[in-house]
């Protein structure tokens, strides 16, 4: 049974309904996809107390509208945003019961770039390897599985969950961490596959300078402008691609692969966003500025199981401890 | 931690390529010979699926591996690979496929400016095109691509300049030491030189594997 859960009235830059991605299919071709933000995602999911990953809503710089069609409870995680229900205003990063009749709109601050709509129910619409993922190029997920972003009108259906009770979120906790992952400063990156093959200068290069983000971004990478990395021809064969992936092409101008990203790329690999600073990345807005810093993969992938513990901490706590 | 698993499958080095990916480079003399070891790893490595392997991608002389880098580091990852028993009992499967094309002169793709370029005649072209023996060396880009090679000396281009926003699905296509065809509608920056006979919706029915051989036919005349 599909219940209507809500009906979009503005669609911001772009809402995709995402959930956590493909899962063993690159080696057909098929992009990972899933969230630009797998923080904001998580900690959605750990707010409505989904079991499994569930597909949310990712919305994309701007104004979106929807009228809720039932009781629900809903989150809103991500960049900084205006949330108001019925124009009062809510708070992010917070589960929130909506009525029948409801109208949320939120709007994305300019300096962030994407949130994720969280519902208690679980999002009906179409599946893809094994994936409710929405990607466009492989015309794959959506309401009618076509690869659509949603549009003006479109309602969304799902299926209530068998989630029973409302744990306590130690909320400072929350809030402290939030602040520790979208701090400002620079995002950390290890070296890439094919540093060496770049000269000493383009590594200092991409660390001292700043870059800005264009709008020739999206969901496949992010294209940033500013002093040339390295202006080079390097032919090599193509290889797979991790998220966060930076290939240089000939002009000297980073693209960071980010979650619809191909799963093959010829370009040479300078450098790989830490896993942790994902987040932060992903809400960088068009014309904001980045810059970057060194780290290496071990000490990033510690960095990744601290904040692990720390999300599994907030969670998870029992009231004895 | 001695790394037998180095010499066992031929690997040249690896490198983290993330906190929860490795990527292996293998040894050989030549390509069919690398990305023979890379299928076979490959191969080895599904027939595995330790739970934590989360997408082991082959490419053409390169295999990743992603793991759940919340339970496993890369050290777990490389004593499991050391670990990893060669079984020469398994045989290799690979398909041969036979595909029909039509060869095109139309404005929209490029057949007169690659012969021209490559300074042959249409036919010449398409003789050589259709002898060559091709290996399938990589699926990827987007669903179901598959990169056929290696091409001729005498054919080869090297990409277009200027790449293309739309390439309509079942186009056949050249760049460099390879050719595909597109199986969906995408961006493409190859020299287009001909369309798939068939439909391209039963394109991943043929369901391409790494080390499956191709030629192409013409067909051109049949229509």
């Amino acid at each position: 049974m599909s219940d209507a859960l809500f009906q979009v009235k503005e669609t911001a830059a772009l809402s995709c309904i995402v959930d956590s991605g493909r899962r063993g299919m690159q080696a057909q071709g098929i992009s990972a996809s899933g969230p630009m933000d797998w923080f904001a995602y998580t900690i959605n999911n750990r707010l409505l107390e989904h079991t499994e990953p569930a597909a949310q809503v990712e919305i994309t710089a701007g104004q979106f509208r929807a009228v809720f069609a039932r009781p629900l409870r809903i989150a809103i995680t991500g960049g900084k945003a205006h949330c108001e229900l019925n124009q009062q205003p809510i708070e992010q990063w917070k589960a929130v019961h909506v009525e029948k009749g409801d109208v949320l709109q939120l709007v994305i601050q300019p300096n962030a770039a994407r949130l994720y709509l969280g519902v208690s129910f679980s999002i009906d619409s179409g599946t893809r390897y094994n994936s409710r993922c929405t990607v466009a190029r492989e015309n794959a997920g959506g309401l009618a599985n076509d690869g659509k972003a949603l549009n003006y009108n479109d309602t969304v259906y799902g299926a209530p969950t068998d989630v029973q009770y409302q744990r306590e979120v130690d909320e400072s906790r929350l809030s402290d961490l939030i602040r520790r992952v979208y701090q400002h400063g620079p995002i950390r990156v290890l070296p890439g596959e094919q540093v060496e093959v770049f000269s000493r200068l383009a590594w200092r290069r991409l660390l001292s300078e700043s870059y800005t983000l264009t709008a020739q971004s999206n969901r496949m990478g992010l294209r940033l402008r500013g002093n040339p990395v390295q202006k080079m021809q390097f032919k090599m064969r193509s290889e797979p691609l991790s998220f966060g992936s930076m290939q240089v092409p000939p002009d000297g101008q980073p693209i960071i692969m980010m979650s619809d990203r191909q799963t093959l790329g010829g370009y040479p690999k300078l450098a790989k966003v830490a896993h942790v600073d994902l987040p932060r990345l992903a809400q960088t807005s068009i014309d904001q500025q980045i810059s970057f810093s060194g780290a290496d993969a071990v000490t990033a992938r510690n960095d990744w199981r601290m904040l692990d513990l720390s999300i599994q901490r907030i969670f998870y706590t029992d009231s004895s401890s | 931690m001695k790394q037998r698993w180095l010499t066992q499958w031929s690997v040249r080095h690896f490198l983290l390529s993330a906190e929860n990916a490795i990527t292996i480079y293998f040894q050989g003399d030549t390509l069919v010979q690398q990305n023979s070891r890379v299928a076979q790893l490959h191969r080895h490595i599904l027939a595995q699926a330790p739970a934590w392997l989360e997408e082991c991608v082959p490419a053409f002389d390169t295999l990743m591996l992603q793991y759940d880098g919340l339970s496993v580091d890369h050290y777990h990852v490389l004593q499991w690979l050391d670990g990893l028993e060669e079984r020469h009992s398994e045989s290799i499967t690979s398909v041969h496929h036979t595909i029909d094309i039509v060869f095109d002169r139309a404005d929209e793709l490029d057949l007169n400016r690659v012969c021209s370029s490559l300074g042959m005649d249409r036919d010449a072209f398409i003789q050589r095109y259709c002898d060559a023996a091709l290996r399938v060396y990589a699926i990827g880009f987007s669903p179901g691509f598959a990169y056929l090679g290696e091409l001729p000396d005498s054919l080869q281009l090297p990409r277009r300049d200027e790449p293309r926003t739309v390439v309509p699905a079942g186009t056949l296509a050249i760049a460099d030491a390879y050719t595909a065809i597109y199986p969906t509608e995408s961006p493409g920056g190859w020299h287009l030189i001909g369309r798939y006979a068939r439909h391209s919706k039963t394109l991943l029915s043929l369901n391409f594997k790494i080390g499956d051989t191709v030629a192409f036919r013409d067909v051109s005349g049949d229509e």
